[in-house]
């Protein structure tokens, strides 16, 4: 059983290495894919973000100069200062800045005043990180603007002068709050594009490899070679493992060639080697599971091959393969959870931001939950594909 | 000496058509045996019962005194199975083609070796074996395809229409290597259509038409079942079923049906009929174009015995 087994792996990797279109798939297309959406989505770098500040008051200046343009974030973000709301979206809209912080000219006044503050963010779809950013910085800002406004008040409830409100705003807003995290209690692991769109794109073309497993039973039953199989003295579950074996280790180096290349090529951080191909290995296991019902569905190759590309493409759309899903509206945006793809992303991402193996436990039970159904349906139905 | 293949009441049902009813024969060490019928007798579906591809649905098989009931894989060992089709891999060379299959029946190392330039020299590719098959002619796969199928040197080699979609060059190449192997003490079942192969090659022959077995037996023994006579073909541009009726009045003419373009009879001394015919023919206002008189052969055994053509 194991050597016959062994003999129809090694036959069908011989064959698949002589494939080119096959090889296009595994090697050469997740990788220009992936290089083409983390240049053309993310950037050649990390994340660089350019933020507009509009308003011409001093709590606008300060905003863009102190905060913005603090050590903690001058090293990441671009300030780009425009007169008003409207400019601020028209920067966002012809993309020159990513998010924009409009700050009304007569903050001063209402800070005075006692009067509500508020603070726009204008976001751009297509970066919705710089859109976080700049949502975080605001809420920042006005929470301090509320220390400093609630400082006036108690100053003036003291008899401080008119005169002394706009210093002793000033100091308030300047000081820093109550509660703040010190520069170096985090370790900020730089992630780009490549870290997500190279696993994104892994995820995706598995299912085209391993889809080869059951293209190939099938036309070996039409062209008879397996039939020829047959009649030799091997059991029949030696076929199936030997098919199964050879596509599985064809999956591996497909998506350790694209590992080691984006990491390469495009400085894609992936993060704990052992992680990652845990992933793997679970990733491919659950992927035979769906390239397997597909095999119990079709009965041509040609039907495997559109019931694969069907598959994988709502897999990935819904899993994240090709683009963040969290920004969708519900019910989109949770039915990541039951793709593979989206658990197998969920994880390497986690891994790209610093997580241990141990701390993705939660991504490999669900991949292996989905592995375990779609084989557990696939398996006994297999054997027809194999059978005589 | 014992039979290197035992098959008793082999019987499989497709639905509501019975493909294969009955059937069963044996085959001595060095004998040939054919196993001859038009297309969809039940040729290819009682050989894949034979060589286990097919489940069975009544009926036993013996190989070199061992049944093929799925106890024991190694029974295999013992047949030689070339199909139909051609079943070689077109991305691998001839080498690793006869490799592959070589292995599957448990060849390895210097064994493995020795037994591929075997193959390839009986297919006349030794200076091609490593090139791909996709690059050979018919021709060539046909004896690739054969040689795949005697690597592991069986005591029986079962051939399913290994001529199909050959030339002529090509196919005697294959016979006289057949033939070779059943002198070399290899029991062989040779299934075709073509009566001239069967005739050429085998031993003993049996005529299967719709599922059964019909007869059996040498050429001889089966040509004297339909007498001495011969097979006459009549061609007339005119009333075929009224020369077809005259025809049958004549005393030595056992049978005579309406074929495309004229008559088709079987006659005793078929040659001396000759101008009894012509008459017959003229007073049935079907006048004659050509009249060709064959002695008898499986072809007129099958007519006699179905009434119809090998290959209608």
């Amino acid at each position: 059983m194991l050597r016959a087994t062994l003999v129809i792996a090694a036959r069908n990797l011989r064959a698949r290495s002589r494939d080119r279109s096959a090889l296009l798939v595994a090697f050469v297309a997740p990788l220009v894919l992936a290089g083409i959406l983390s240049t053309a989505l993310g950037g050649s770098g990390g994340f660089e973000p350019t933020v507009a500040v509009a308003g011409d008051s001093e709590q606008a200046g300060q905003l863009a100069e102190e905060v913005l343009g603090g050590p903690d974030l001058s090293a990441v973000v671009t300030v780009l200062r425009v007169a008003d709301a409207r400019a601020a979206r028209t920067a966002v809209a012809e993309e020159e800045a990513n998010a924009a912080i409009v700050v009304p000219d007569d903050l001063g006044e209402r800070l005075r005043a006692g009067d509500a503050v508020r603070l726009d963010v204008v976001r751009a779809a297509d970066s919705p990180l710089a859109g976080d950013l700049a949502e975080g910085v605001a809420s920042s800002f006005a929470a301090r603007l509320s220390v400093a406004q609630s400082s006036v008040a108690l100053a003036l409830e003291e008899g401080a002068s008119v005169a002394q409100l706009p210093q002793i705003a000033g100091a308030a807003l300047g000081q820093p709050p109550a509660m703040e995290l010190a520069a170096g209690d985090v370790e900020v692991v730089q992630a780009n594009a490549a870290s997500y769109f190279g696993p994104a794109m892994g995820v995706f073309f598995v299912f085209f490899v391993v889809a080869l497993g059951p293209a190939t039973l099938l036309r070996e039953r039409r062209e008879g070679t397996l039939a020829r199989i047959h009649a030799a003295p091997v059991p029949t579950l030696a076929v199936l493992a030997g098919t199964a074996l050879a596509v599985g280790a064809m999956a591996m180096a497909s998506l350790v060639t694209l590992w080691a290349a984006t990491t390469l090529l495009f400085d894609a951080n992936w993060g704990h080697p052992l992680g990652v191909v845990a992933i793997f290995v679970v990733l491919v296991l659950a992927v035979s599971g769906v390239a397997g019902l597909i095999a119990t569905a079709a009965r041509t190759d040609e039907q495997v091959d559109g019931l694969t590309s069907i598959a994988a493409f709502v897999l990935a759309l819904l899993g994240g393969s090709f683009g963040d899903v969290g920004g969708l509206p519900p019910p989109w945006d949770g039915l990541a959870q039951f793709t593979p793809n989206g658990w197998a992303l969920r994880g390497f991402v986690d891994l790209s931001a610093g997580a241990a193996p141990g701390d993705i436990l939660l991504p490999l039970v669900a991949i292996l939950a989905f592995a375990a159904l779609t084989l557990g349906i696939a398996a006994p139905r297999a054997s027809r594909l194999v059978g005589r | 000496m014992s039979a290197v293949l035992t098959c008793t009441g082999l019987a499989k049902r497709y639905g509501e058509r019975q493909a294969v009813d009955g059937v069963g024969f044996e085959i001595a060490p060095g004998e040939a045996y054919g196993l001859l019928g038009p297309n969809g007798a039940g040729k290819t579906t009682t050989i894949s019962m034979l060589c286990g591809l097919l489940d069975r649905d009544a009926g036993d098989v013996v190989v070199a005194g061992r049944p093929l009931d799925g106890s024991d894989p190694g029974v295999k060992r013992a047949i030689g199975y070339v199909p139909q089709d051609i079943a070689l891999y077109p991305e691998l060379t001839g080498q690793e083609n006869l490799a592959f299959f070589g292995r599957l029946y448990g060849l390895s190392g210097g064994k493995l070796r020795q037994r591929v330039a075997a193959g390839l020299e009986l297919a006349g590719l030794t200076d091609r074996g490593a090139d791909r098959v996709d690059g050979f002619s018919g021709g060539m796969k046909r004896r690739l395809n054969i040689a795949a199928g005697l690597l592991h040197e069986p005591r029986l080699l079962v051939l399913d229409e290994p001529t199909v979609g050959v030339d002529p060059q090509s196919r005697n190449a294959i016979l006289d290597s057949v033939a070779a192997l059943r002198e070399g003490g290899t029991a062989v079942l040779y299934t075709s259509h073509y009566m001239e192969e069967v005739e050429r090659l085998c031993d003993r022959v049996g005529i299967i038409d719709e599922g059964r077995l019909i007869a059996e037996g040498t050429r001889r023994e089966l040509v004297d079942q339909v007498g001495q006579a011969d097979r006459v073909e009549l061609t007339t541009d005119g009333d075929a079923e009224a020369l077809a009726a005259a025809c049958r009045s004549l005393e030595g003419v056992s049978d005579a049906q309406v074929v495309s373009g004229g008559v088709r009879l079987v006659a005793l001394r078929g040659r001396s009929l000759l101008p009894a015919l012509v008459s017959a023919a003229d007073r049935a206002g079907a006048p004659l174009s050509s009249i060709d008189v064959a002695e008898p052969d499986l072809e007129s055994v099958f007519l006699h015995l179905t009434g119809k053509a090998l290959r209608d």
